[in-house]
């Protein structure tokens, strides 16, 4: 008995690839689904891409390094917070004095000299 | 061994095939299907007959896409009484059963528009036969000019946005068989507007004017005038055409159902639009076109349905949502969805290329879906969940 279900499900299985042959035998004999296919994926741009692909992958490579995701988490967690601050605030408007004030907290400071630095290496780039 | 449940379901479409192998696998129920062909068709194939000429994917072998262990009779399905839980047969026998689903579809009537009959016999349809299809598939590409307009007679029509795709894809021949510029085409609807909802409307109402189409609103047709090639509507317009097509009227199944009062005027069956429950009646269910619960006649409102009764029977309190998923083919590789639940009128779902592929895809997946909902559903409840109205309306406005 055991056997024959054995026999009548190897066979269900059989019939089921056929019919999933067959699905995708339509799908390919479809010339509008492939010219659809083709408009998602052929543009200018997608070729620019793959040309550029080894560069892309570099990038991407320099990237997921695990020093530079935490690097970036910790930019985006810094930034989250900052706006979160500035929202509880309001639109505070500070008075030139309470700028110059400012200006002398460590971590303003801190903040400033990173920005500069930052600015200069991109005033550097030829 | 508890005695099992006899299940019967009259008709083999969408939502009677995809009822049926869900129940199989349950061991409580013993199921029966009767069809009165021993062919399922795939209505939406109809559209591809009459605007490309591609039969492929027309009907497969009823017995093909059940699963094993559904009993199936190729019958004729004559009077069912509710009362005494008897189905009776052209071949004369009787079925008796402990619960039944009527999912039989619809009658087309070509005569309930006065001169519908003759207006298919000359130009066809894409609602009633292969054959009509093919007539359309001819008249379309043949026709050099003149006016070819599409007229809807029954709003409530199989397959809701399929005369606009009928007028777009016609539009796609004539552009392609450089004739275009020679031939006026022209939708005639009872609403309002082009397209019924005013949401979707926004979309389809687009498409319609960048391709030049013309557009005639509040024009119900009510007679055609074969000699004189006009259209007549209830609201007293008249136009005139070189070839037509006019949507026919959608009636209830030749089925004779007891008690009286189950029906509504048109033949349908009356049931409720959550539990497919016909009104009065703890072991009879309606769903797909055949049933007043079906918000769209579409096999994808039909196979929601089944999953419900299927569920409902199990000891589920599962209830019909009104999703509806009409894939919308615009011609030149670019289609959208009609996605709209009972809470939420159709999203505005631009065309694109994407959707077109999603239609097709699925359109060559129907014959496994119909077959295996073990392997679909689960699939099928993670896009319907991702892409409900809710979410649509939240992402597109």
């Amino acid at each position: 008995m055991e056997e024959i279900n054995e026999v009548e499900l190897q066979s269900e299985s059989i019939e089921r690839l056929l019919n999933i042959v067959e699905m995708l035998n339509n799908i390919l004999k479809d010339s509008e689904l492939i010219k659809a296919f083709s408009k998602l994926v052929v543009y200018e741009e997608t070729f620019l891409l793959i040309d550029r692909l080894p560069q892309i992958i570099k990038l991407l490579e320099k990237i997921s390094r695990p020093e530079i995701i935490d690097k970036l988490n910790l930019i985006l967690d810094k930034l989250s917070k900052a706006i979160e601050e500035s929202e509880k605030e309001g639109k505070k408007v500070y008075s030139l004095s309470q700028l110059l004030e400012m200006l002398s907290q460590p971590e303003v400071s801190k903040g400033l000299s990173l920005f500069l630095s930052v600015v200069k290496a991109l005033g550097s780039l030829e | 061994m508890s005695k099992k449940h006899k299940f019967l379901i009259v008709g083999g479409g969408a939502g009677g095939a995809i009822l049926a192998n869900i129940l199989v696998a349950n061991k409580e129920f013993d199921v029966t299907l009767i069809n009165d062909t021993p062919n399922h068709y795939y209505w939406p194939q109809l559209l591809q007959i009459a605007f490309r000429g591609d039969y492929s994917n027309l009907y497969r072998p009823l017995g093909s896409l059940l699963a094993k262990g559904v009993n199936l009779l190729t019958d004729r399905v004559e009077k069912i009484d509710l009362g005494n839980r008897k189905v009776s047969l052209k071949s004369g026998s009787e079925v008796d059963y402990d619960y039944i689903t009527i999912a039989p579809g619809i009658t087309i009537d070509h005569e309930g528009i006065a001169g519908n009959e003759k207006l298919v016999l000359q130009f066809g349809d894409f609602y009633s036969t292969p054959e009509n299809a093919s007539k359309v598939y001819n008249v379309i590409n043949n026709m050099n000019n003149g006016t070819f307009v599409i007229s809807v007679g029954d709003p409530y029509h199989r397959c809701p946005p399929s005369p606009y795709e009928g007028i777009l894809l016609a539009d796609e021949v004539f552009r392609m068989r450089g004739v275009r510029e020679n031939v006026r085409l022209v939708i005639a609807v009872p609403y309002p507007r082009p397209y019924p909802a005013e949401s979707f409307n926004e979309i389809i109402e687009a498409v319609l004017k960048e391709r030049g189409i013309e557009v005639m609103t509040f024009f119900t047709a009510d007679s055609i005038d074969v000699e004189k090639k006009t259209i007549t509507s209830l609201e007293g317009e008249t136009i005139s055409y070189d070839a037509a097509i006019v949507v026919p009227m959608h009636k209830g199944p030749k089925i004779e159902i007891k008690p009286e009062g189950v029906t509504n005027e048109d033949g349908l069956i009356v049931a409720d639009k959550f539990t497919n429950q016909v009104s009065g009646y703890d072991d009879a269910f309606a769903i797909g076109d055949a049933s007043t619960s079906a918000n769209a006649k579409t096999g994808v409102t039909a196979h929601l349905q089944a999953k419900v009764v299927a569920r409902r029977v199990m000891g589920f309190d599962a209830k019909n949502t009104g999703r509806t998923n009409c894939p919308t083919e615009i011609g030149f590789e670019m289609g959208t969805f009609v996605i709209s639940d009972y809470e939420h009128p159709p999203a505005k779902l631009r065309p694109s290329v994407f959707n077109f592929i999603m239609k097709r895809l699925f359109a060559d997946a129907y014959w496994d879906i119909v077959r295996h909902p073990e392997f679909w559903d689960p699939i099928f409840d993670v896009y319907f969940e991702n892409t409900s109205p809710e979410i649509l309306w939240k992402i597109l406005g």
